[in-house]
């Protein structure tokens, strides 16, 4: 079945049949620009976390890196908790 | 490498079994050729950013630094001006060469943009120089602020020094105002960056990579037997579309949803294999697995195993008994509660959800040899749910009140991906977000261990039973685990251990400059980064979307994923609040400080 399907493909190996692949292309990358472009901007306000939102743009934080080294603020926080541990102040603190 | 009929042969992440020709074995498959680009690239890093750079000199300014803040944590009962400045310079010491710093430009990502698609590529002088007008009444507004605010800190903390530091309301008056001088600090930074907006041309610096990258990879091609021609007249389209993914995931709201590049990367690969098709003349540059091992040969430089007592006890407990816990439960829970028909989704989604996302995942799925349809699935799902509780959780830990550290530890414990858990911390404050990122730091680590351990049941249990086969000799059984596991772990391992010995050697501060902040993030993070974005683009030009659809049947998958991730808020929450407030107070004090 999948070769069959294949041999329509010349340009590549899973697209549709016949020349209406650049039209259903056209229209997918339609969709995704939507969602991109108007859904995601979108939704912080429909869902009521606009605020929230806006202070992840603010700070300028890195909310997809999936790895540690390319979020900025990963390197300040840890060391900050090891200077804190290793530079205490000698008497209990107060401070926030 | 070959094609079969339209569909290229790097079907699976990991899962043809490479023919073993003794010493040629070197360098005739992907695995090897990750590891020896691997190692070319963390060489070039150390030249760079230890032979180049001014090792004895950041050495020099870190002793200096930490003299004043030991001498300012003598003096106060709480962290004075002094003490927060130096340990603001230490951080930012790197021992970045001259040449260090050039190639680093040539390593850019298209960067961040809002509303203008443009800017994430070029803006020129003129642009800049409006840009930086435009900032300039907010950086000016940012700079007196912080002036005000420095002032009131300085005289708070001279009228606690001349009570002696023994009027608490002082101290309490000094730390306060103290915190809001460096919140001012951090404002007027931001500020001031967007006012000195420099021109910048991206357009050339990503042909140049795109030779440098094309040409690096074609080594291995030239040498495994491979058309070079066809490849290098291929890779230009793949990596066009790595940095369009780049630039999809810069856009800010994109950004801050935490929808990565990754996620891009495979839906406009996909989008393009079903729609219009592959182009024929790119699949011999659509070489997943070549791209993906490279680039987990340089996430295991990134894997420091000194880290994961930076906050103590609690910290290793969380990641390191409730992680695991929580991964061999899921992958219980998939065989024998929801029987799942394919083990390695199974196994990719319960590392994904129990240590961290994506990172996790593609190092499991390599491990285990998934296919690559099932490592897109897990994605996926893991981006979508991560999205979410990125704002789901803060707000249920604000709603109930919960103690600052302990929403950190459960966030950090429990959200996917890094940046996220960032994200979500921020939202709390900076207590929580400090020790979310750090339990989440701590997580990553276990990636090592994770792919390690799964490549090893994987090579002895399951491929094994699969195949059927009889009871062997100690010797020989040995001999065939060598055979079947997967030799890139090796060379994950081998960089994650020799990074981790050079860290300890260096210390931790030597180490945050050199490797942390020097060859890791300047460099070899930079390009791991690329590695993945041209994997992930090759796994969707190189994927059939139908094929994705038979893996979704009965929603197992999500099924899996909801129940691995509610076990884990439990048995974190559980687990952090018996450690940092029943058995380890005294490290929750610490960290509030």
């Amino acid at each position: 079945m999948e070769k069959e399907h294949c041999s329509n493909r010349p340009g590549g190996p899973w697209g549709p049949p016949g020349t209406n692949r650049w039209i259903v292309f056209l229209l997918w990358l339609l969709i995704l620009v939507a969602f991109a472009f108007i859904v995601v901007p979108g939704l912080p306000g429909l869902l009521g976390i606009q605020q929230a939102h806006n202070l992840i743009i603010d700070e300028g934080i890195e909310a997809g890196a999936f790895f540690y080294p390319d979020v900025k603020k990963v390197g300040k926080a840890e060391s900050y908790l090891r200077d804190s541990r290793d530079y205490a102040p000698l008497q209990p603190s107060i401070c926030p | 490498m070959q094609e079969q009929g339209n569909r290229p042969a790097n079907d699976v992440v990991v899962l043809e079994e490479s023919p073993r020709r003794g010493f040629s074995e070197l360098f005739k498959t992907e695995d090897y050729w990750a590891i020896w680009l691997g190692a070319i690239v963390l060489m070039i890093g150390f030249v760079l950013y230890v032979i180049m750079g001014p090792v004895a000199d950041a050495r020099q300014k870190i002793a200096r630094h930490n003299a004043v803040m030991a001498s300012e944590a003598q003096k106060a009962p709480f962290k004075t001006m002094a003490w927060h400045q130096s340990r603001e310079a230490k951080e930012k010491i790197t021992t970045r060469s001259g040449l260090a710093a050039t190639l680093e430009k040539y390593l850019a990502r298209p960067g961040r943009w809002d509303a203008s698609p443009l800017a994430s590529f070029y803006l020129g002088p003129e642009e800049a120089k409006a840009e930086n007008e435009a900032a300039r009444a907010k950086f000016e507004t940012a700079k007196k602020k912080r002036e005000e605010a420095e002032a009131k800190a300085k005289k708070a903390e001279a009228d606690a020094a001349a009570a002696g530091y023994k009027d608490a309301s002082l101290n309490t008056q000094a730390s306060t105002q103290i915190d809001a001088w460096l919140k001012s600090r951090e404002a007027e930074a931001r500020a001031k960056r967007a006012a000195e907006t420099k021109p910048y041309n991206l357009f050339i610096s990503l042909a140049i990579l795109c030779v440098a990258l094309g040409l690096f990879f074609s080594i291995g091609i030239k040498v495994m037997g491979n058309s070079l021609r066809r490849f290098l007249l291929g890779f230009p389209f793949v990596f066009a579309l790595a940095a369009l993914s780049y630039f999809l995931a810069a856009q800010v709201n994109i950004r801050a949803w935490g929808l990565e590049y990754v996620l891009w990367a495979i839906i406009i690969g996909l989008l393009i294999s079903n729609t219009v098709g592959t182009p024929k003349w790119v699949m011999p540059a659509v070489q997943t697995e070549y791209y993906i091992k490279t680039g987990l040969i340089l996430l295991g430089a990134s894997i420091l195993i000194g880290k994961i007592i930076l906050v103590g006890l609690p910290g290793l407990f969380i990641t390191w008994v409730a992680c695991p816990a929580v991964l061999i439960f899921t992958y219980w829970f998939g065989q024998r509660i929801l029987k799942m028909e394919s083990r390695t989704l199974n196994i990719v989604l319960s590392a994904d959800m129990s240590v961290s996302g994506v990172s996790a995942a593609i190092a499991t799925a390599s491990a285990c040899r998934a296919k690559k349809e099932e490592l897109t699935l897990a994605i996926g799902i893991s981006i979508i749910f991560t999205s979410i509780m990125m704002f789901a959780m803060p707000a249920v830990a604000k709603a109930v009140g919960m103690h600052p550290v302990l929403a950190g530890a459960w966030m950090g414990g429990s959200i996917d991906s890094t940046g996220a858990v960032v994200a979500a911390g921020t939202l709390l404050g900076p207590e929580a977000m400090y020790v979310a990122a750090t339990i989440k730091m701590i997580q990553n680590i276990l990636i090592g261990v994770v792919a390690f351990g799964v490549a090893a049941y994987w090579t002895t249990v399951v491929d094994r039973s699969r195949a059927g086969e009889v009871e062997l000799t100690a010797g020989a059984a040995l001999r065939e685990i060598w055979k079947r596991f997967p030799r890139f772990i090796i060379g994950f391992l081998g960089a994650s251990l020799a990074f981790s010995a050079f860290y300890q050697y260096l210390g931790n501060d030597m180490g945050k400059a050199v490797l942390d902040e020097g060859i890791i993030k300047g460099w070899s993070s930079a390009l791991q980064g690329w590695f993945f974005a041209l994997a992930f683009v090759s796994i969707g030009l190189g994927t059939d979307f139908r094929d994705l659809k038979k893996y979704l049947k009965g929603g197992k998958p999500i099924i899996l994923y909801i129940v691995g991730q509610s076990t884990q808020w439990i048995v974190t929450l559980v687990m952090a609040y018996l450690l940092f407030f029943v058995l380890f107070k005294g490290i929750t004090g610490r960290l509030m400080m």
